[in-house]
């Protein structure tokens, strides 16, 4: 069973979401969530981090209320799976740890 | 009445805060030290900023703040199993056996990576 990651911070901090990622083992996932969910925006990853995502085929979540709440699009090359908090809890029912980064 | 067996889970800490990040560091360590004395198996891995505060050189009394390179020397006598550091900031910190409060092994991504995995739970401060 894989692990849940939940990456809460801003595009300030690109080395955080870059160790984050490396700590990630292959078809684990990421929930992007608070500030976490300006990473979904276009141009918001950079090159390597989306490599980091395609290559250990990440399933990577944003949590929809906090996207609304701040009003962005997320468009993005890699799939965003948006979720809800009911869609929340499923999904770290889902996984055997969920780790907050 | 039967006694219940004890719960015993791998409890991994990874501590990425630096010892002048606000409160983080303290609280790493503190939860490091109360899980350890309710018996469970806890392994610490340091990494990024947090790598500093094996720094035995640290003159916090200078501020006068606690010196938490005391408390990480204090982590075998409560039976802390392992402590690991990032090779990568291993080198970027300049920490060395030497110069470190306390004995630990270097893990590179992909250790760390199965460190995480042989866990129960995962917390990183």
């Amino acid at each position: 069973m894989s692990n849940l990651f939940l990456f809460n911070l801003s595009r300030n901090h690109n080395e955080d979401l870059k160790t984050c990622l490396e700590l990630m083992n292959n078809s684990d996932s990421l929930l992007l969530l608070e500030n976490g969910v300006f990473w979904t925006e276009k141009g918001a990853m950079t090159d390597d981090i989306h490599k980091q995502i395609l290559h250990k085929n990440l399933t990577v979540f944003a949590l929809d209320e906090d996207v609304q709440a701040r009003g962005i699009t997320p468009i993005n090359a890699v799939s965003v799976n948006l979720i809800d908090y009911s869609g929340f809890v499923t999904v770290v029912e889902e996984h055997r740890q969920t780790i907050t980064y | 009445m039967q006694s219940e067996p004890a719960l015993i889970k791998k409890v991994l800490f990874i501590i990425r805060s630096g010892p002048f990040d606000g409160l983080k560091a303290r609280e790493a360590i503190d939860a490091v030290l109360a899980t350890a004395a309710f018996e469970q198996h806890v392994t610490v891995h340091f990494q990024d900023e947090g790598v500093r505060l094996l720094n035995r050189d640290m003159n916090p009394e200078a501020l006068k703040s606690k010196n938490l390179g005391k408390m990480i020397k204090a982590f075998g006598m409560y039976g802390v199993s392992s402590i690991s550091v990032s090779t990568g900031d291993c080198k970027r910190y300049n920490c060395s056996p030497e110069n470190a409060v306390t004995t630990f092994t270097t893990l590179d991504q992909n250790g760390v990576r199965e460190l995480i995995a042989n866990q129960d739970v995962t917390l990183v401060f």
